[in-house]
């Protein structure tokens, strides 16, 4: 029987790495189920594997044990109708497209009718901002900026999971807190399932409905804590409000272990 | 505009300087195979004609272009093929490696004795040489694609091929054309070769036959022509690059 309700099953998730012949437990028995439409945040300190962790749920990295599973189905590859955002915007974007044949990108190996493309392009362009750069190279523009392209391109078949590694570690603060409120609206308003991998245990209150902390080595997770703070969610409100504060604390100290 | 005079002018500075200064020393110190440069210049009214380039340049250049182009399409397609496939490139590899390792000089009197003298031959050497460095350079740049890029391939659901054709190949653009370029020395040092040794055709058999007769003036002519050619097809490649891959060639700055 397959739970309609659980959007990922991810169970007793296990990985580790051969290292001239020593082996290094990176993961170990991570298990966590994701409903439809939640937004979860991953969390923990840089090198924890986290990484590791949303690349085996995007079916790019082969677990040593357990199983991810995206509607009942066992992930081996990347599933369909999933969008991919990687902390390093420069070096996933195509430099010899302009900004709308980027985001078309993912239409190469599907049939769409060249009117939708066109429409679908424009609607995410739009979305993200960036209507007026369609005809721009990446390389022409800041580095904020290409990650929202890398965001539209994620974002253009309209996938029902987006996984988003580090998104914005690269971006300077301001920008950073733009692209968060661009994210939480349109995953909001599309009803995307979305799992988030950060280190920035604020990041991961202000934009989750859960937060999993995962830390040691070999990590497992060690908190889970859920975000019931009204949507949508502002940056000066939400971040000033005792319950955010009230976990930022708690999961401060779970990360130093208490 | 006057920027541009400018840099013409330090640009034209040091040939002028050597071409008097060569003028002036072969006035004081005659060597029969320095002739001074006004002798060359007579020389080179003398030599050059409709005929003459019909008869030595035209040959040079379709061996030179036809070479080129053959070796380059097959290094870039084999090579992209090695990229992508691993076994295939543990397999041909070392031969590749082998082949390329043998200089021009030596591989043109075994395509001789195969192939005979001729057009044929001439341009089979030309192909030979181009294609093992395009090869080798297209496998390494293929084979270094980000990972960034292998993972949106998959993500994407592309396939092999065309996640080759479509994102592998564009981003090595920059390191292939980088090989491209430096074939181009590559393809004018096998023609000239492939046409002193025994052709009797082109450029190369020009200045071969100038210096057995001792035309060494002529001689001369031929010599600088050869690095005319060399000097504008780098310039040619210079644009290209520029043209094709900014993002790769703005970011390296304008050294040839």
């Amino acid at each position: 029987m397959k739970d309609r309700s659980k959007h990922i099953e991810i169970l007793n998730l296990s990985k580790s790495f051969e290292n001239s012949g020593s082996e290094l437990k990176v993961l170990k028995n991570i298990s966590l189920d994701v409903s439809s439409g939640e937004f979860i945040a991953i969390c923990g300190r840089s090198g924890v594997g986290k990484s590791t962790l949303i690349r085996m749920i995007a079916g790019l990295v082969k677990p040593s044990s357990g199983t991810v599973a995206i509607d009942g189905d066992l992930v081996v590859n990347p599933p369909n109708s999933m969008g991919f955002v990687t902390q390093d915007y420069s070096r996933s974007l195509l430099p010899w497209f302009s900004v709308e044949k980027n985001v078309a990108l993912p239409f190469k190996a599907k049939n769409f009718s060249k009117l939708e493309k066109k429409r679908k392009v424009e609607e995410v362009l739009e979305a993200v901002g960036l209507a007026d750069f369609a005809k721009f190279y990446p390389w022409q523009l800041s580095g904020g900026m290409q990650q929202r392209v890398a965001i539209a391109r994620s974002l253009v078949l309209d996938p029902k999971l987006l996984l988003l590694d580090e998104p914005f570690a690269s971006v300077d603060a301001q920008i950073r807190l733009e692209l968060e409120d661009l994210i939480a609206n349109i995953v909001l308003q599309k009803k995307i399932t979305t799992i988030i991998v950060t280190h920035d245990i604020d990041e991961a209150i202000y934009l989750a409905d859960r937060v999993i902390l995962i830390s040691d080595s070999p990590a497992s997770v060690s908190k889970i804590i859920q975000v019931k703070l009204a949507r949508p969610r502002s940056q000066t409100e939400t971040r000033s409000d005792p319950k955010f504060v009230k976990m930022r604390t708690q999961l401060y100290a779970s990360l130093r272990g208490k | 505009m006057k920027k541009k005079v400018n840099s013409i002018f330090w640009t034209l500075l040091l040939p002028s300087f050597i071409l008097i200064f060569w003028e002036i020393v072969s006035g004081f110190k005659p060597n029969p195979f320095f002739p001074p440069p006004s002798r060359i210049a007579g020389a080179i009214q003398e030599v050059i004609s409709i005929e003459w380039i019909l008869s030595s340049v035209k040959p040079s250049f379709i061996v030179l272009f036809v070479g080129y182009f053959v070796g380059a399409i097959l290094g870039l397609v084999i090579g992209s093929l090695l990229g992508e496939f691993v076994k295939m490139r543990i397999v041909f590899l070392p031969i590749c490696n082998f082949i390329r390792s043998i200089p021009s000089v030596a591989k043109v009197p075994l395509i001789l004795s195969i192939m005979g003298l001729g057009l044929s031959t001439r341009i089979s050497t030309v192909v030979i040489a181009v294609l093992f460095p395009v090869l080798m350079s297209t496998v390494r740049a293929i084979a270094a694609t980000r990972n960034e890029l292998l993972d949106l391939n998959r993500t994407l659901k592309f396939g092999r091929i065309r996640g080759l054709v479509s994102i592998r190949v564009p981003a090595a653009i920059g390191e292939i054309l980088t090989g491209l370029h430096a074939s181009v020395q590559v393809a004018v040092l096998a023609m000239i070769v492939s046409e002193m040794l025994g052709s009797g055709v082109g450029i190369g058999a020009f200045i071969i036959q100038s210096q057995s007769t001792f035309r060494i003036a002529n001689m001369w002519v031929g010599v600088f022509i050869v690095g005319l050619i060399g000097l504008a097809l780098n310039y040619l490649f210079m644009k290209i690059e520029r043209k094709v891959a900014p993002w790769y060639f703005k970011s390296k700055g304008l050294i040839a």
